[in-house]
């Protein structure tokens, strides 16, 4: 039976989700083009070098904020319904929906505000010009921050949804091991109420008042410190689902079976306990804090290279299980007996291959000496675009061609369009971001409109910067023409009619190696929960405490406009 | 040209200050040109005339902190001596004029009891800043004037030579949108024979700036301009044709660059290389010039009554609400398409309506050519792959390692 017909109250929750997150997705796209073009000096007609900002906040905000948060929602929604075979509980899961809708258009509105001459709303203008990092004392407007904070709240309030189904579906069937999408949904959630206290005590204790003017100053270290303290546990965020997708669907796409359901279960775990703690290593450069608490940040960092190498090894070995099962042979030559024609299979592991390389440059970000070379270069968002904007993007996008039919009942539309879109989209950034790698090494700052000077020539260690910045702009492109592609198909899939065979099946294997071979331990909470809480007040708690010591609004920093 | 919500909020604030001096204020009010648009503390000029000493407070309560001159806009008599007294609060602060003028108290203090003092000997309007704070609001202003605190008698005088002079502010059409350090004043150096502009001053973001970047000269006034040697290369170029030309552009402090105006006429330029930056500045010679000249897409501007955008934000503002409603528009389409299409089967219709929502069917599974199981699958492949990953990392490690090595001179040779 589809889902949509199991489930019909959450299969409207999921496509709800889907919607906004899509319409996040276009918009943030146009943003990211224009972009490309202006920092490159390919055109700059679309807005001024100062709007240039509001914009770059606005692509920020939208996709690794609205885009991520929307589209995970709608993914756990499904993971948990399906796995636990029951519907969410309706009240909470829409209460979340609205609060982050709210918020975000809260948010949204503050940034658009800057692009239409900041008018005066509520005695401030609104504009929130202040990147997706938003770090004091550059100031948004308040709606920015409540928006926000907002949907920081929906997003537990929706995690709340989750947990309840847990619970419900535990007393129904007591002493049964928890379902691997659960699990997994509920390890990241777990990971993300722990991370999320950060921003949230950032955006509610110090910026929002300061925001509306009730306190004067605020301690921009603090505040970033907080920031941080959230802000690489997002990647993760938006990493582990992409994880659920490869782990739990990817081998079925590929003809397989998960190769081990306990080596997962580790793999969340591990990133439970270990994601939060190493916020320091994007601060390798900020004064105030002790070398020794960047050098432990450093360490907990490469010890987060483990579960991403256990997770390549696992997700490659069901795949290959996949190809073997398809009657593949041969070291190398099994690739070829893989769906690389279906959209969904392809563009899973185009994201993934490319998250291998966002991989080797993460680990020159968290080098303490290697990263001064990258600081703050046009490197940095060359890194995160292989991450959140492929290794999440592109699966999220692959997935929904799965998904998306199972939620709607309707067929997917264009698929010739579809089977192509993952290419256009592993293209596009294989050119724009081996040329922002390269941009970065040869110095070239980020977060700039114009990123030439008088009497001084960037020279590229491999490569010309003219060429560098073509590549930009080209790789922009592609990639602004991928995102169109993929919401084409899906305006189409969501306006066609219900009914017939679909083209998809939902059926999931069982594992290889199943959780009964598992220690139970590795589903008890609690003790996860325990440990990571530890591992922060080691990490956090001194360095914090000396921030906090000299007062909490010291040494402050009034509102610097932007 | 892109409308900076900078030049937005000073076109509003514009609207309401005019809409004030139109109704309520007395005709002794200056009018200091938007000078005190972003000062919280401003309520009008107190009229200290007749005391020979004047105390203004530096640090006061104002602009969302200590950051206000208290009062800050005061009127005092000739040979009137002004002191400023530092109260201690909100970091350091300093007294230095606005563009050309005789205030400077040097580097920002802290300390309460700092004192600054100056004694205004000429009539005029004498605007200052505390630099660090100029961008949250701490400004200030003394006006010389001679009277005794009643004042009427000596503003008869002084509004009838104000009716002699041109426009306060003559339309630019837009041409000061974009640049951070003009503030909607044209300074008045029309009592001047020759006149003085920075190149290189801070503005728009960096030594990016003319300063003052608009300025009135009487015809005939040489005016001359002056690098501060910042901000790399700076020209003076007029816009369209025109008289200014400085050449190619040049850094070297001390640089100057100089041109008498004979005509009347507003006389805009830029630097060639910084324009897009905002660094354009404009010399009003003589006046009164006249109001038709600007154009009446300024004029517009100047109204405030609503949001104003340029061709491309309507682009931009367009797109993005097209991108925002595309899936209702798409669904507008769809639905069009299905309704112009005749029924597919004669009975299908009804009977679909009758049973509720159309049947779905999953794709059949597909079943593996070969069943491998738990025992007999062995990932030879993926250890390939593993090895082949490792070694890749490995040597972009070592490639990384040497960069610096191989592109640039390296510390150790």
């Amino acid at each position: 039976m589809v889902f949509v017909d199991s489930y019909p109250k959450t299969s409207k929750l999921v496509r709800s989700e889907f919607l906004v997150s899509f319409i996040a997705l276009g918009i943030g796209a146009l943003f990211g083009v224009i972009q490309a073009l202006h920092r490159t000096g390919v055109f700059r007609g679309f807005v001024s070098s100062a709007d240039y900002y509001t914009i770059l906040t606005g692509h920020g905000v939208l996709l690794a904020l609205v885009f991520t948060t929307f589209f995970i929602a709608g993914l756990f929604t499904w993971a948990v319904a399906n796995s636990l075979e029951r519907e969410l509980p309706q009240r909470i899961a829409w209460s979340a929906f609205w609060i982050m809708l709210t918020g975000t258009v809260l948010a949204a509105v503050s940034i658009i505000g800057g692009i239409v001459g900041s008018p005066s709303i509520l005695g401030h203008d609104l504009e929130a010009d202040v990147l997706f990092t938003f770090y004091a004392p550059m100031k948004a407007h308040p709606a920015f921050y409540i928006g926000a904070a907002l949907i920081i709240v929906g997003s537990w309030v929706a995690g709340l949804a989750y947990f309840k189904s847990l619970w419900d579906w535990r007393s129904e069937n007591p002493g049964e091991r928890i379902p691997l999408q659960t699990f997994m949904v509920l390890t990241t959630m777990l990971m993300w109420y722990v991370s999320t206290i950060g921003v949230a005590v950032e955006v509610v204790a110090f910026l929002i008042p300061w925001s509306l003017g009730l306190i004067q100053n605020v301690d921009p270290l603090l505040t970033r410190t907080l920031f941080w303290y959230f802000g690489h546990p997002v990647v993760y965020f938006w990493l582990m689902p992409a994880y659920l997708v490869w782990y739990t669907i990817l081998p079925k796409l590929a003809g397989g079976r998960l190769f081990s359901d306990p080596l997962a279960r580790v793999v969340f775990v591990a990133f439970l306990l270990l994601s939060t703690p190493v916020g320091f290593h994007h601060q390798y450069t900020d004064p105030g804090i002790p070398s020794g608490y960047k050098f432990i940040a450093m360490t907990n960092t490469m010890f987060l290279l483990l579960p991403s190498l256990l997770t390549a090894f696992t997700v490659v070995a069901s795949v290959e299980h996949g190809a073997r099962q398809r009657g593949a042979k041969g070291y190398l030559s099994w690739l070829r007996n893989l769906p690389w024609g279906k959209p969904a299979f392809a563009g899973c592991m185009l994201a993934g291959l490319m998250f291998a390389a966002g991989g080797f440059s993460g680990m020159i970000n968290a080098g303490m000496n290697i990263n001064y070379l990258i600081h703050n270069t046009i490197w940095v968002p060359g890194h995160f675009h292989l991450t959140v904007g492929t290794a999440f993007a592109l699966t999220a996008m692959a997935i929904s061609y799965w998904l998306v039919p199972q939620i709607t009942g309707k067929k997917l539309k264009q698929r010739s369009l579809a089977s192509v879109q993952p290419y256009v989209w592993f293209v596009g950034m294989a050119i724009m971001s081996n040329a922002m790698h390269r941009a970065g090494l040869a110095g070239i700052p980020r977060r700039t409109a114009e990123p030439t000077y008088d009497e001084f020539a960037f020279e590229g260690v491999a490569g010309t910067v003219g060429e560098m910045r073509i590549q930009i702009a080209i790789g922009g492109f592609l990639l602004f023409v991928g995102a169109a592609m993929f919401l084409i198909v899906m305006a189409d899939t969501l306006l066609a009619r219900r009914g017939g065979t679909l083209s998809v099946n939902s059926n999931i294997p069982e594992p290889l190696s199943g959780a009964d071979h598992s220690p139970r331990i590795l589903d008890n909470y609690k003790l996860w929960t325990a440990i990571a809480l530890l591992l922060i007040v080691i990490a956090y708690g001194p360095p914090l405490a000396s921030m906090v010591a000299d007062g909490l609004f010291a040494p402050g920093s009034p509102p610097i406009p932007v | 040209m892109a409308l900076s919500r900078r030049q937005f909020v000073g076109a509003a604030a514009g609207t309401a200050a005019l809409a004030a001096t139109g109704t309520a204020t007395a005709q002794d009010e200056p009018d200091y040109g938007g000078w005190f648009d972003d000062v919280s503390n401003y309520d009008g000029t107190v009229d200290k005339r007749g005391q020979d000493t004047v105390t203004i407070t530096v640090g006061a309560q104002g602009n969302n902190g200590a950051f206000a001159f208290d009062p800050p806009a005061v009127m005092v008599s000739p040979g009137t001596e002004v002191v400023w007294e530092w109260n201690g609060e909100g970091g350091g602060h300093n007294v230095v004029s606005d563009g050309d003028g005789p205030l400077d108290s040097g580097d920002p203090v802290s300390e309460a009891g700092t004192t600054y003092s100056h004694t205004f000997e000429s009539e005029g309007m004498f605007k200052y800043v505390c630099v660090p704070h100029e961008a949250l609001g701490m400004k200030g202003a003394v006006v010389v004037r001679p009277g005794d605190g009643g004042g009427s008698s000596g503003d008869g005088g002084s509004g009838g030579q104000q009716q002699q002079g041109p426009p306060e502010n003559p339309d630019y059409g837009g041409w000061f949108d974009d640049v951070s350090n003009y503030d909607g004043t044209t300074v008045d150096r029309t009592d001047a024979d020759s006149v003085e502009i920075t190149v290189g001053a801070q503005g728009n973001n960096g030594a990016f700036a003319f300063d003052p970047p608009a300025v009135r000269v009487t015809p005939g006034t040489e005016v001359t301009w002056s690098w501060t040697g910042e901000g790399g290369g700076h020209n003076v170029v007029s816009d369209g044709d025109g008289p200014l030309n400085s050449g190619d552009p040049v850094s070297e402090a001390g640089t100057t660059y100089s041109h008498t105006f004979e005509e009347m006429g507003v006389y805009k330029y830029v630097c060639t290389p910084h324009a897009s930056l905002g660094m354009k500045g404009a010399v009003v010679v003589g006046g009164p010039l006249d109001g038709g000249s600007g154009g009446s897409g300024g004029g517009s501007g100047q109204e405030g009554s609503g949001i104003e955008l340029s061709g491309p934000q309507w682009l931009l503002s367009g797109s993005v609400l097209l991108a925002f409603f595309s899936p209702l528009l798409f669904a507008a389409a769809m639905r069009r398409r299905q309704t112009g299409r005749p029924p597919q089967t004669g009975s299908g219709g009804e009977l679909r309506r009758a049973t509720g929502p159309e049947p779905v069917e999953e794709a059949a599974e597909t079943e593996p050519a070969v069943e491998l199981g738990h025992d007999e699958y062995d990932p030879k492949g993926t250890a390939a792959l593993v090895a082949f990953y490792f070694v890749l990392i490995g040597l972009l490690w070592v490639f990384m390692y040497f960069v610096e090595f191989l592109g640039r001179v390296s510390i150790i040779g």
